[in-house]
C-alpha cells in the first residue's frame, strides 16, 4: 500500500465523501487492512461516545420556556442603537471615507471655483481675494506657464522650495488619512468591546460572531 | 443532509419571521422546538446538566436579542447551536472551577450494581476525555457526534471553513482515541 487514507477516514465515516473520492477510498479500504482497522476504531469511538447519556432530569418544556420568558422580561429586546451596532460598524468607516472624499474634493475644487467665479465676474466680485485680477483665468495660467517653465534657472532656483512644498503637501494630505485610520481603529475596538460585553464573543468556538 | 435555507421548514421560517417582528409567542414555540437540542449541545460542552440548563436558557435569551441578525441562509438550528456553544463556554468561564463529574446525573441502565458501576466509570472517563479537548475542537466534535450535523452545517454554525471543521474533528478524534484506547480495545 503506497498511501493510507487516515486523513479521509473521518469523512468516510461521516458520509461526507462522494463520487471519485468515495470510490477511491473504498477501493483502498478493500485491500488495506491498516485503514480498515483505523476505520473500525473510529466507529468504536463513535459508539463509545454515544454511551454517555444526554442530560437528564431537565425541567419540563413548559417550565423551561417559562424560565426563558422570565429572563426575557428582565432583559428585553435591545434598543435601536444596540441593534444597529453591527450595521454601524460599516456605516462608521463609510461615513469617515465619505467625509475625507468631500474634504479633498472641496480643497481641490474651491480655488478653481473661486478663480472661475472671479474670471466670470471680471475680477470685481471677488477682487482682493485672489492674486490674479482683471483677466480671464486661462490667461493667468498661460502667463504662469510662460514665466515658470520658460526660464530654466528660475526653475532650478525654485526646486528646493518646490521639494519642501511638495513634502509639506504630502504630509498635510496624509494627515487626514492617518486621522481617519485612527478613528476607524478606535471604532473597531469599541465595536469589539461592545460585542464582548454583550456576552457574544466573536471568536469563542467559531471564528466569527 | 442539506444545510441550505430551502430546507428550513416553512413553519419554522414563519416562526422566525414572527419572532423577528417581536412576537414573543412565536419565539416561545422556537424555544420548545429546539430546547432539547440546545440543552444537549451545552451539556456535552460543559458536562453538567444544571449548568447546561441555565446556559441553554441564557443562549435562548441571546438568540431573542439577536434574532434580527439571523439570515435564513443557514439553518436556524445551526445558528442557535453557535450561540449555545458560546453560552456554554461563558458559563464554564464564570464558574471558574473544575467540572464536578461525580455530581452529574447518570442514566439508569437497568444493569446490576457492578455492571452499572463499571458503565458509570466508563461514561465518566469518556465525558472527561471530551471535556479535556480544546473548546474549538470540542464544539465541532459535539455538533458532529451528538447532533449529527453535516460538515457544512458545522461550518455555518461556527463560522469556520469546512477544512477547519475537518482538521478540528480529526484532531479531536485522534486525541480521544489515544485517551480512550483501553476502552476501545475492550470493544473488540
Amino acid at each position: 500500500m503506497s498511501e493510507h487514507k487516515a486523513d479521509w477516514l473521518g469523512q468516510l465515516l461521516d458520509g461526507e465523501m462522494k463520487g471519485e473520492r468515495l470510490a477511491g477510498a473504498e477501493a483502498h479500504l478493500a485491500h488495506c487492512a491498516t485503514c480498515r482497522a483505523e476505520l473500525d476504531e473510529l466507529r468504536r469511538l463513535s459508539v463509545l461516545l454515544q454511551e454517555v447519556p444526554a442530560a437528564e432530569g431537565l425541567a419540563s418544556p413548559a417550565s423551561f420556556v417559562a424560565r426563558v420568558e422570565g429572563r426575557l422580561n428582565g432583559r428585553g429586546r435591545p434598543g435601536f442603537w444596540h441593534r444597529a451596532l453591527p450595521v454601524g460598524r460599516w456605516i462608521a468607516p463609510a461615513a469617515l471615507a465619505g467625509a475625507w472624499v468631500f474634504l479633498q474634493t472641496l480643497a481641490i475644487a474651491a480655488p478653481l471655483i473661486l478663480l472661475a467665479v472671479q474670471a466670470g465676474a471680471g475680477g470685481e466680485t471677488l477682487g482682493g481675494l485672489l492674486p490674479v485680477t482683471g483677466e480671464s483665468w486661462w490667461a493667468a495660467l498661460a502667463d504662469l506657464s510662460a514665466t515658470g517653465l520658460g526660464d530654466l534657472t528660475v526653475v532650478l532656483d525654485a526646486l528646493p522650495r518646490v521639494v519642501v512644498d511638495l513634502g509639506w503637501s504630502l504630509a498635510l494630505a496624509s494627515l487626514p488619512l492617518v486621522c481617519l485610520a485612527l478613528l476607524f481603529g478606535a471604532w473597531l475596538v469599541f465595536w469589539w468591546s461592545r460585542g464582548r460585553l454583550n456576552g457574544f464573543p466573536a471568536t469563542a468556538v467559531g471564528d466569527g460572531g | 443532509m442539506s444545510s441550505q435555507s430551502d430546507s428550513l421548514p416553512r413553519a419554522e421560517l414563519d416562526l422566525v419571521n414572527r419572532a423577528k417582528d417581536g412576537d414573543s409567542g412565536a419565539f416561545g414555540d422556537l424555544v420548545r422546538l429546539h430546547r432539547r437540542g440546545v440543552v444537549n449541545v451545552v451539556y456535552r460542552m460543559c458536562g453538567d446538566a444544571v449548568l447546561a440548563e441555565d446556559a441553554a436558557q441564557e443562549a435562548f435569551v441571546r438568540a431573542w436579542q439577536r434574532i434580527d441578525r439571523y439570515e435564513p441562509r443557514a439553518p436556524f438550528r445551526s445558528w442557535l447551536y453557535r450561540i449555545a456553544s458560546n453560552a456554554a463556554l461563558d458559563a464554564l468561564r464564570r464558574r471558574r472551577e473544575t467540572v464536578d463529574i461525580d455530581g452529574l446525573r447518570l442514566a439508569s441502565t437497568g444493569a446490576g450494581p457492578e455492571e452499572r458501576a463499571e458503565s458509570a466509570d466508563r461514561e465518566n472517563v469518556v465525558r472527561q476525555a471530551v471535556l479535556a479537548l480544546p473548546p474549538a475542537s470540542r464544539a465541532v466534535l459535539v455538533l458532529r457526534e451528538y447532533e449529527q450535523l453535516s460538515y457544512r452545517e458545522i461550518a455555518d454554525a461556527l463560522s469556520i471553513p469546512m477544512g477547519t471543521v475537518m482538521s478540528r474533528l480529526n484532531y479531536a478524534r485522534n486525541r480521544l482515541r489515544r485517551a480512550l484506547a483501553p476502552y476501545l480495545e475492550q470493544q473488540l
